[in-house]
């Protein structure tokens, strides 16, 4: 058997868990980055600006700037606003594509440790 | 990544031949052959029955040649007697086997082929053989693409010992 080989999975998939962990991170953080900036702008807008505010990102984009203008939000923040949604959407995605390689990830490397603990090569000694 | 994939592909099609195969219990010539028995049984039972009633009517008892008699097994829930007759014999013995025979083998006829338990076994020795090649070349393209800089993500039900061979 190829402990040597064992070992560097073992280790692959370590790293990616740790990767894992970091991009759940930056995702709750530009979650919450997107609510603080949403917060900010509603706190003082008025109705409209608010119905601007919390449309879904593709119809966000899709506003003109002068619409966006007269309800208060100024360019700078909507394109802020767009910015943080995008972000959001890119984490989002890739923290699932991440989860599911980690899921795959974690079935094969239990079973490559089982198979390993059967032959007597426990990596925990 | 292309040779990879292409692998991929077939380890995935003969894993769905393996499990089609396991999962198929009888072919169709084996059903045949139990439809063939049952006939053989249920049309010796339907003339014994015949034999039985005209027999009795020699004796002076009452003729009821076509009486079918069952069990009601009431237990639990009594008002509901659930009833089961095997109707087989006394047909048989009235329409004779040919008609049964007839209705039951179309409809064997439609089912598909499936592989006779001899056949089975080897089709099933072959596929596991394949995937051993398969999967040992699926193993060393990894290995090659790993040494040349890709990050490839092994199958979460690849076989550790070929991984670890």
């Amino acid at each position: 058997m190829n402990v040597d080989k064992l070992i560097t999975l073992v280790d692959q998939h370590a790293a990616r868990q740790t990767n894992y962990r970091h991009l759940s991170s930056r995702y709750r953080q530009a979650v919450n980055d997107e609510a603080r900036q949403m917060a900010e702008m509603t706190a003082e807008a008025d109705d409209l600006a608010e119905q601007i505010i919390l449309l879904p990102l593709e119809k966000l984009v899709a506003v003109p700037p002068e619409e966006m203008e007269a309800a208060g939000v100024s360019l700078v923040q909507g394109r802020r606003l767009v910015a943080a949604r995008r972000l959001v959407a890119r984490l989002r995605s890739e923290s699932e594509a991440l989860a599911e390689e980690l899921k795959q990830s974690q079935a094969l490397t239990s079973r490559l440790v089982e198979f390993a603990a059967q032959r007597g090569e426990l990596l925990n000694q | 990544m292309q040779k990879l994939n292409e692998l991929r592909r077939q380890i995935s099609d003969r894993q769905a031949e393996r499990l089609a195969i396991q999962r198929q219990r009888c072919s169709r010539e084996q059903v045949r052959a139990i439809l063939d028995s049952w006939l053989a049984n249920a049309e010796e039972q339907g003339r014994a029955a015949l034999q039985l009633a005209v027999d009795r009517a020699m004796d002076g008892q009452a003729f009821a040649p076509l009486y079918a008699q069952g069990n009601a097994a009431v237990f639990q829930s009594p008002g509901a007697a659930p009833f089961s007759l095997d109707m087989g014999p006394l047909l048989i013995s009235v329409l004779g086997k040919a008609a049964i025979k007839k209705t039951l083998s179309a409809l064997v006829d439609e089912l598909p082929d499936g592989l006779e338990p001899g056949a089975k076994t080897k089709r099933l020795a072959a596929i596991e053989a394949e995937l051993l090649r398969l999967e040992t070349e699926e193993e060393e393209v990894i290995v090659e693409l790993e040494q040349a800089g890709e990050t490839v993500l092994r199958r979460a039900d690849a076989r550790p010992e070929i991984i670890l061979a």
